[in-house]
């Protein structure tokens, strides 16, 4: 099997590829390209769904490849982020390709399900991958889906507080079902993303 | 969760005619012990699911004919075991002797990558019988063969008793499962015309 | 013989039509070809293999069923011994002349020595249904609503699936009765398996129950096929009571069907390299490396959330003649609506894009491919299948590796993917992994250019008034040549009331007419006409496709076809099936149909497609030049 042509896009993480041509066009328009990464099954679409449209579908459907979607908003200091989000999927198959949608995102939002301890290790999979192979000043969050499922958690908070902190990551708890957090999640992350220097 | 991952596990019951191999396998599948012999033709297979530090898997059990006339079953038979399972009965040498033809054969026919690290198990059928008085292979020559050929994992086990039988196969579920861990990664390729046509990988590190 | 097709050969169509055979002599009128050939009456083996068939218990959900191999050397026999245990299976090697005869009269395929061709019962009126009729319980059955035979035991999804009679028929995607295994009896009564397993016997995929439940079951699978690889054979089928047993082999993926469907064996192994197919195009070839390095490789979880993108397919199997006539279909559109279409993504192919297809549903509007490439129909099939199959790719737009079998089965393509509207969706494929931005403008720009000009409405339109109608092929034997109307029909759909239609449908066509498919052999194409009255149901239609897939099957077959022309009679339909060098015709009339009148009829039918060609096929360079 050949090098991979993608490692050295990969490493410098040179915005190419799947980037939007002008990201962050001026300092009060940012656009940012954002990918949402983990185990299948832990409601990355839905938490995208529920953010770019306000909806959910607790019928659950399995993504192929990658979708993609687009929202803004507008923060108090009035600047407006554009997402481009990739809505990544979770298959094991994929997992190989996953390079080709996560290179040169600023942000990575890396999810677990909180009733599942294999997601929440698949999770600690990706941040290792992205922390090895993903743009060097990528914006790291971790979202611990499902919160409603109180009653069948099996990652506690304090886990995941940990785990992000070690890391150097944002904390997150969601459920994209009731809603809770989801514009949070992003407003966070919006927050986060480094204006650039107006000229 | 759906399709949360699950391991599937292939495991071979290999030994002489008579040890007790299908009675072991019904021991620990069905909990069934039938004092009637009969013997197996060609092949059974049976299907255990267990559960294992947290973890469900499946055991594909292959109970294989211990005449002679039934041993040529074939290279693809033993092709991508996990495990594989040598039977003897503790009443007679001649069924511990053959143990290492057994093990020879298993590891010609089905080559296993790392023919040295290979897992397999080694059960001492039969003990419960005659109170052990007829009993002709001590363990002590037991565990010293299989000391000999890399620290195989012995048992003393009764199909009929149910005695170790539970034991036995959890720790063949757990040696088939270590064997099973270092997974193949699928990297697929991808036609790029931009690079010079070559099939490339993408998530290959190198 | 005024509407012979001979008297086309006038058109320049046709040459155009065919450009390889170019002093071409024009395909002799069907009448011709019947007179020159006596009906065709059922393989005489079939009457001896159905009475080894009879009064045999059925093997498969027999406790103990005996297969026996008979090889051409008579002294040995073999036999396999299926023996059921609680959750277990076993496969045995038996020797011995005695205990291979007590069981079912099994016959086994074989490459290399093969002994006996079993010919699978085709819908004639002799052998078949006599044979049907003395299998006890179905005496007194109307042949009508027989396809009970064939679905007892789906009878309520069947129930659900006959509301929806006209057009493609509701079904509930993705696995069902996944708690299902071997031991359970329902699952041995199903009539129709597909299993996915590799070379060392571990489960890949099952359409009913539980992978790993199923586990035991497969590795008797397995044992089967490498029982006989050993002796340096292979197993191409068996033949147990009812069930048909067939195994396709693939390097280290083993994939197979267990049937009591009475398909040929044929159009099951189709099927099991379309399954084949379908799964390349989720994977690649690539896993073959995983099973080279690694035997013991779980292909499982590889293949996770994809059981609807197989059921589907499956599924497909019983209403789409793609499945089995390896062409695809178009939907009918004026022919300057499709060059509209063509055109744009023309224009966007020449900027990088490997293949730009347009599609509504199953059926193609249009599609432009780049320089030298060339695009199997059923890669068209599969492609089409998966996306379809696959809900994420309705919720927004799409780039996805997915891996064309036919065009190059080792490395994965990229797809672009975005339905315009509910059921029609353009997808852009490209080897470049970085033109996601690029294929979205490419999208946008075609997007404007359907509006401006009015394709998507066209389209939706032509969804409305459907395709071809029986009921509509002329009755008068003038060339038409009329440009504006629908297919030819003599008014446009929206001057008729509703009512009208219907009470026309009710009649079927001239001549008993029920239903046709015609298939144009240069283009890969074909077109089929609208189920009508009496073909109502989902439960007639799909025996119709089965009649069809017998009759395809034998005028294909390679030792006593090709054949240029069958007419079939049987309690059901007249069958009638007419192949050239430029097309192959299959026609489904009443049972009392006169045969004269029939073969008039299929003139007519053809004449009538080569009146609205520019409507109902993607016409001009064809990307499907192989």
């Amino acid at each position: 099997m050949g090098c991979s042509s993608s490692v050295p896009d990969r490493a410098s993480g040179r915005s190419g590829g799947l980037n939007p041509e002008n990201s962050a066009a001026d300092s009060k328009n940012l656009r940012v390209k954002l990918v949402l990464l983990g185990d299948s099954g832990v409601g990355k679409s839905c938490i995208v769904l529920r953010f770019v449209r306000g909806q959910f579908d607790p019928t659950s459907k399995v993504t192929v490849g990658a979708s993609f979607l687009s929202q803004t908003i507008a923060l108090q200091d009035s600047t407006t982020v554009k997402f481009e989000i990739w809505d990544t999927a979770g298959q094991e198959r994929y997992a190989a390709l996953a390079p080709l949608y996560y290179r040169g995102a600023a942000v990575a939002v890396i999810v677990y399900d909180i009733t599942s301890s294999d997601s929440f290790a698949k999770a600690q999979y990706w941040v290792k991958e992205l922390q090895k192979h993903g743009s060097p000043d990528i914006i790291l969050a971790l979202v611990g889906n499902k919160a409603d499922l109180q009653e069948k958690r099996k990652v506690s908070v304090q886990d995941g507080t940990e785990y992000a902190e070690k890391n150097g990551m944002f904390f997150i708890e969601t459920s994209a079902k009731t809603a809770d957090n989801i514009n949070e999640l992003f407003e966070e992350i919006a927050k986060r993303l480094p204006r650039p220097t107006s000229s | 969760m759906p399709s949360r991952r699950r391991t599937l596990l292939k495991v071979i019951i290999l030994g002489d005619s008579g040890v007790g191999k299908t009675s072991l396998m019904n021991q620990y599948v069905n909990k069934k012990f039938s004092n009637q012999y009969k013997a197996t033709i060609g092949a059974d297979f049976l299907t255990k699911e267990v559960q294992f530090e947290d973890r469900l898997f499946t055991l594909q059990i292959w109970d294989t004919a211990g005449q002679e006339r039934f041993q040529s079953l074939g290279v693809a038979f033993y092709r991508g075991a996990d495990c594989c399972v040598l039977v003897y009965d503790v009443n007679s040498m001649k069924s511990f002797d053959n143990l290492n033809n057994w093990r020879e054969e298993f590891l010609i026919q089905a080559s296993p990558s790392d023919p040295e690290n290979f897992p397999f198990v080694v059960l001492g059928n039969k003990v419960d019988v005659d109170g052990g008085n007829s009993r002709v292979v001590s363990e002590k020559k037991a565990r010293a063969w299989c000391a000999s050929k890399g620290n195989i994992p012995y048992f003393e086990t009764s199909a009929k008793e149910g005695i170790n039988v539970e034991e036995a196969f959890q720790c063949i579920a757990k040696n088939a499962l270590k064997s099973g861990e270092e997974e193949e990664i699928y990297l697929p390729d991808t036609i790029d015309v931009g690079s010079n046509n070559q099939p490339r990988s993408s998530g290959c590190d190198c | 013989m005024s509407c012979g097709l001979s008297s086309l050969s006038s058109s320049d169509e046709l040459d155009d039509f065919n450009p390889r055979t170019s002093p071409s002599t024009p395909p002799k009128p069907l009448e011709e070809e019947l007179a020159s050939l006596a009906l065709t009456l059922p393989h005489p083996q079939l009457l001896s293999d159905q009475d080894d068939v009879n009064g045999v218990s059925d093997g498969f959900e027999a406790d103990r069923s005996m297969f026996g191999i008979q090889q051409s050397d008579e002294e040995m026999r073999v036999g396999l011994v299926f023996e059921e245990h609680v959750g277990g299976n076993s496969v045995s090697v038996v020797e011995g002349a005695t205990e291979g005869s007590d069981g079912a009269g099994v016959v086994w395929g074989r490459t290399n020595s093969e002994i006996e061709v079993d010919r699978p019962a085709s819908p004639s009126s002799s052998g078949y249904a006599g044979e049907r009729g003395s299998s006890s319980a179905s005496s007194g059955r109307s042949e009508m609503d027989g396809v009970a035979e064939d679905e007892i035991q789906e009878l309520r999804d069947d129930a659900s699936d006959g509301e929806n009679s006209n057009s493609v028929p509701s079904w509930v995607p993705g696995k069902r009765h996944g708690d299902e295994d071997d031991a359970s009896i329902s699952w041995r009564k199903r009539k129709k398996h597909f299993f996915i397993l590799s070379h060392s016997g571990k489960p890949i995929y099952s359409r009913y129950g539980d992978e790993h439940k199923l586990a035991g079951f497969s590795a008797s699978l397995q044992a089967i096929i490498s029982f006989v690889e050993d002796g340096g054979d292979r197993v191409k089928w068996v033949r147990a009571g009812k069930h048909q047993v067939v195994f396709l082999v693939k390097g280290p993926i083993y994939l197979v069907c267990i049937s009591c469907t009475e398909e040929p064996y044929e159009s099951l192994r189709g099927q099991l390299e379309l399954i084949y197919g379908q799964m390349i195009l989720i994977l690649t070839k690539s896993v073959n490396r995983c099973f080279e390095r690694n035997p013991k490789f779980d292909m499982t979880s590889l293949l996770g959330g994809t059981d609807v993108v197989f059921s589907s397919l499956i599924h497909s199997f019983g209403w789409n003649p793609a499945t089995f006539l390896h062409a695809y279909t178009c939907l009918p559109l004026a022919y300057g609506t499709r060059q509209a279409a063509g055109a744009i993504l023309q224009d966007v192919a020449d900027s990088g894009i490997l293949f730009a297809i347009l599609m509504c549903k199953h059926k193609v509007i249009s599609i432009v491919g780049a320089q030298k490439a060339s695009l199997h129909p059923d890669d068209m099939l599969l492609l089409a299948n998966f996306v379809m199959s696959t809900e994420s790719f309705r919720t927004s737009e799409s780039f996805s590796p997915i891996c064309l079998p036919r065009y190059n089965p080792m490395a994965f393509l990229y797809a672009y993917v975005h339905y315009f509207d509910v059921n029609t969706y353009l997808m852009l494929l490209t080897t470049n992994s970085d033109s996601f931005y690029h294929l979205k403008e490419c999208r946008i720009r075609i997007e404007t250019v359907l509006l401006k000009s009015n394709v998507l409405s066209e389209v939706q339109r032509s969804m409305l008034d459907g395709g071809m109608h029986v009921g509509d092929v002329p009755v008068d034997s003038l060339p038409r040549y009329r440009t504006t109307s629908h297919l030819g029909q003599q008014r446009a759909p929206s001057e008729f009331p509703e009512r009208f239609k219907e009470s026309n449908a009710g009649m079927g066509g001239p001549g008993g007419l029920w239903h046709f498919i015609y298939r144009s052999i240069y283009l890969d194409q074909y077109v089929s006409s609208e189920f009508s009255s009496p073909i109502t149901s989902r439960q007639q239609q799909k025996r119709l496709y089965r009649a069809y897939q017998n009759i395809y099957a034998s005028m294909h077959d390679k030792e006593i076809g090709p054949h240029k022309t069958q007419f079939r009679r049987d309690e059901n339909y007249v069958l009638l099936c007419w192949v050239t060098q430029d097309f192959e015709l299959y026609a489904a009339f009443d049972p009392l149909a006169d045969k004269a009148l029939a073969i008039k009829i299929c003139n007519r039918v053809c004449q009538w497609i080569k009146d609205v060609e520019n409507e109902v096929f993607l016409l001009g360079a064809s990307p499907f030049s192989w």
